[in-house]
């Protein structure tokens, strides 16, 4: 038998199926939402079904949006020739916060062939399709620089090139900030290689 | 303190956390073992660049209670070939699911482990994946002591020379049939002379000399399909990486 009440076990059991939460972190959650003010908990609980419900998937972009197409892929102010393909819509955040001013295409994900995710799992189609018109100019490869990110980008290159695309790769380096000492040495022949005059 | 000095191969990786990742390690000293590698997703962590798959790093592991945890790592070969190549990635990610399927955790193998080096070393001469990944499978199958039958009749134990007549390879029986035994079975594959022969040599090759190997195409497909029903067999599920592996192929 449960030593919790039942709507608390259930809060409980709830929480701890959030990525990162054990059941010591989901306890500690469930106390503090029962012993917050009631409309503290009614405003989580929407906001839940409110994200859950009205977030859609942007049918041009893939990215999460409210409306269809989303803002990013309707405002006039951006530069329509350039889309930047990246993973996860927390990707288009951070670049979105260096001021760049072309497009996304978010796959959610990357190709990781031991876990059984290839190309038909990420929204490689739907890139595709914003290709017909002669508007794109140049794609910007920007997956992570891992092995994942890597064959991604391999393999969108050598599908995209061959439309007579300019394809780019973003930059691999050494961090902004960093002791070079301590730049592992894959990185290092990496900057190496990608080295250009001053 | 319980810490540990290995050298290993990184076979898979999965995020744990916030910033954290466990990493499925092929160790020199201990077979198959799982680490956290804290603060490895995070830029500038040092641990960053030995978290990468495939990668082939000399590690110090803290033995913990349930998970040990991964203190200091400098990789010794990255593999940059395997990261710029996608037939050979998929290659690779072929041979690491094989290894992380059919091995069991703190079940040391030491020729498991030199064997997965000394292919991916290997690995970096264009034209020798295929014949390189038929290598690996017969050797590691040996190894873990599930290797195909093929000196001997798997029904009878009468002795197969390449002059023998019709064989047959059994996925089930775990090996190859003579003409007499075959006629009792109905799950025996028909095996060329060609295919026999290819397999024979490659389970004693020295994996220096696989470039001299002449093999038509076709003998390489059977091999192929042969290797894939026999693991199939013992695995009862097939392998991930294989579709990726049969996109690339497909494409390049």
């Amino acid at each position: 038998m449960s030593v919790y009440a039942r709507p608390i076990a259930r809060l409980v059991e709830e929480l701890a199926k959030l990525p990162g939460i054990g059941p010591k972190t989901a306890q500690r959650l469930a106390f503090h939402i029962i012993s917050g003010t009631r409309e503290n908990a009614e405003n989580l609980a929407e906001a839940i079904t409110e994200a859950k419900e009205k977030t859609i998937y942007c049918s041009v972009c893939s990215n999460l949006t409210e409306q269809d197409p989303c803002p990013l892929c309707t405002s006039v102010g951006r530069d329509r020739s350039t889309i930047c393909v990246v993973e996860e819509p927390k990707d288009v955040i951070a670049l979105d916060r260096t001021g760049f001013k072309g497009l996304y295409h978010v796959l959610h994900g990357a190709i990781s062939p031991i876990d059984g995710i290839g190309p038909g799992d990420l929204k490689v189609k739907e890139l595709l399709e914003r290709l017909k018109d002669d508007t794109v100019k140049e794609i910007i490869l920007g997956t992570d620089p891992n092995v994942e990110g890597e064959a991604t980008a391999m393999y969108l290159a050598r599908l995209l090139k061959p439309l007579g695309l300019k394809v780019t790769r973003m930059a691999h380096g050494m961090p902004v900030g960093s002791d070079l000492e301590y730049v592992d040495e894959v990185t290092l022949a990496k900057a190496l290689e990608g080295r250009r005059e001053v | 303190m319980a810490l540990y000095r290995t050298e290993a191969i990184v076979l898979r990786t999965r995020n744990l956390g916030e910033a954290d990742k466990i990493l499925t390690l092929f160790t020199e000293s201990r077979g198959k073992v799982s680490a956290v590698a804290r603060g490895s997703r995070r830029p500038r962590n040092h641990l960053m660049g030995v978290s990468q798959p495939f990668t082939h790093s000399a590690f110090l592991i803290f033995r913990g209670r349930n998970l040990d945890s991964i203190s200091q790592g400098t990789i010794i070969d990255a593999w940059l070939y395997l990261r710029e190549d996608l037939l050979k990635m998929a290659y690779a990610s072929y041979m690491v699911e094989l290894v992380d399927r059919l091995t069991e955790e703190y079940d040391p193998n030491e020729k498991v482990y030199s064997l997965l080096v000394a292919t991916f070393r290997q690995l970096k001469t264009d034209g020798l994946e295929m014949r390189l990944t038929r290598f690996f499978e017969l050797n590691f199958l040996r190894l873990i002591g599930i290797e195909p039958q093929l000196e001997r009749c798997v029904g009878c134990d009468s002795i197969l020379t390449a002059n023998s007549e019709k064989l047959c390879f059994s996925p089930r029986e775990g090996g190859a049939l003579c003409s007499a035994c075959q006629r009792t079975r109905t799950d025996a594959l028909p095996l060329s002379l060609g295919a026999y022969q290819v397999m024979r040599w490659l389970a004693t090759a020295d994996i220096a000399r696989l470039a001299v190997l002449q093999m038509p195409k076709t003998v390489e497909a059977e091999v192929e399909e042969m290797l894939r029903n026999f693991i199939y067999f013992h695995l009862q599920r097939p392998l991930k990486s294989l579709e990726f592996l049969y996109t690339i192929r497909g494409t390049s």
